[in-house]
């Protein structure tokens, strides 16, 4: 008889789920940042923090990492390592976020749309990023490899 | 808590690992693709004046061009009346920062009725367009754009372009 708690067992199929939203969220923009490297730059650079000779490096590598940490996580692959960073980077979009808010500026979130015209930022944006870091810690302490490339190809053989 | 310390430490190791591969294939795609962007380089900011000032959005080519195929786009050149003759953004304004309150009324108007204000003048290096948007934005404009690309994106591109006076009556009144 399984004596587990039924939220410990349910745990790991929620992590799943976690784990794919997350997984093709950061595939997603990763891939739009990636095909506009320079609006991605200068959504980037709207938010002055960064200094103006880190923008361009941080906007050619940052899609890159949403894209493989993406990849893994809908894979299962590297799910710890992947999970760590999408936590972090959600945590620096969150500050980043809160500290141009703070500052009223008029700009866009350069999120999931590189274009201009897309809605300026509010604390909306916030919460919902909190809310993806918040999936992000989930999956890191409760992600078990359901449906990982690993075991399926384990349960395979 | 041992085997929390571990998967710490095991996390740890694969984001290493993860990072070092995404910043190779990154810096090699980007040095392979005719996009990329050039790395070691001071990419374009607005400069902020001792004024408080909301920040203004910039504006790539391509931006540009859809903005004005959607006629919401007004180009402000911020550049010398002779080099506006000889070319420009496709129904831009000359507005150089000196006659800046002159088109003020005219400028704010054109917000209201929902217009994208950009501004722009030779390339990445110049300062006109910039100083020109500090001074709207002083003067009441609430968030003029800046097309960091300029005049020599814009041609550089090949995208059309206007010649001649324009609203040739400010750069008449230049030469008064």
């Amino acid at each position: 008889m399984d004596q587990t708690a039924p939220q410990t067992r349910i745990s790991p199929y929620i992590a799943l789920a976690f784990r794919v939203v997350l997984g093709c969220m950061f595939l997603y923009t990763g891939v739009v940042h990636a095909l506009d490297p320079k609006g991605f730059a200068d959504a980037v650079a709207n938010y002055r923090i960064l200094p103006a000779v880190l923008v361009n490096p941080f906007a050619v590598a940052l899609p890159h990492v949403e894209m493989i940490t993406g990849i893994a996580l809908i894979l299962g692959i590297l799910i710890p390592g992947s999970s760590l960073i999408i936590a972090g980077l959600l945590f620096v979009f969150a500050l980043a976020l809160g500290i141009a808010l703070a500052k009223g500026l008029d700009i866009s979130c350069g999120c999931f749309t590189t274009s201009k015209e897309a809605q300026s930022i509010s604390w909306i944006y916030l919460v919902r990023d909190l809310g993806l870091l918040a999936m992000a810690v989930f999956v890191f302490y409760f992600d078990t490899g359901v449906a990982s490339i690993r075991k399926i190809r384990g349960l395979k053989r | 808590m041992s085997g929390f310390h571990e998967k710490i430490i095991t996390a740890l190791k694969e984001a290493a690992l993860i990072l070092f591969l995404s910043l190779v294939l990154a810096f090699t795609i980007n040095t392979l693709r005719p996009s990329g962007l050039a790395i070691i380089s001071v990419h374009a900011q607005p400069k902020e004046a001792g004024a408080p000032m909301i920040n203004p959005r910039i504006y790539s080519a391509d931006d540009c061009l859809q903005l004005l195929q959607t006629g919401k786009a007004v180009f402000l050149d911020a550049r010398e009346a002779a080099l506006y003759k000889m070319g420009h953004l496709p129904g831009a304004l000359h507005v150089p920062k000196e006659k800046a309150e002159q088109y003020l009324p005219q400028l704010i108007g054109l917000e209201r009725g929902g217009k994208v204000l950009i501004a722009y003048c030779d390339g990445q290096g110049c300062m006109k367009a910039q100083e020109l948007m500090k001074i709207l934005q002083g003067k009441g404009v609430r968030a003029p754009g800046l097309f960091s690309e300029g005049w020599e994106g814009w041609m550089g591109k090949g995208l059309p372009i206007d010649e001649g006076a324009g609203n040739g009556s400010d750069s008449t009144s230049d030469k008064n």
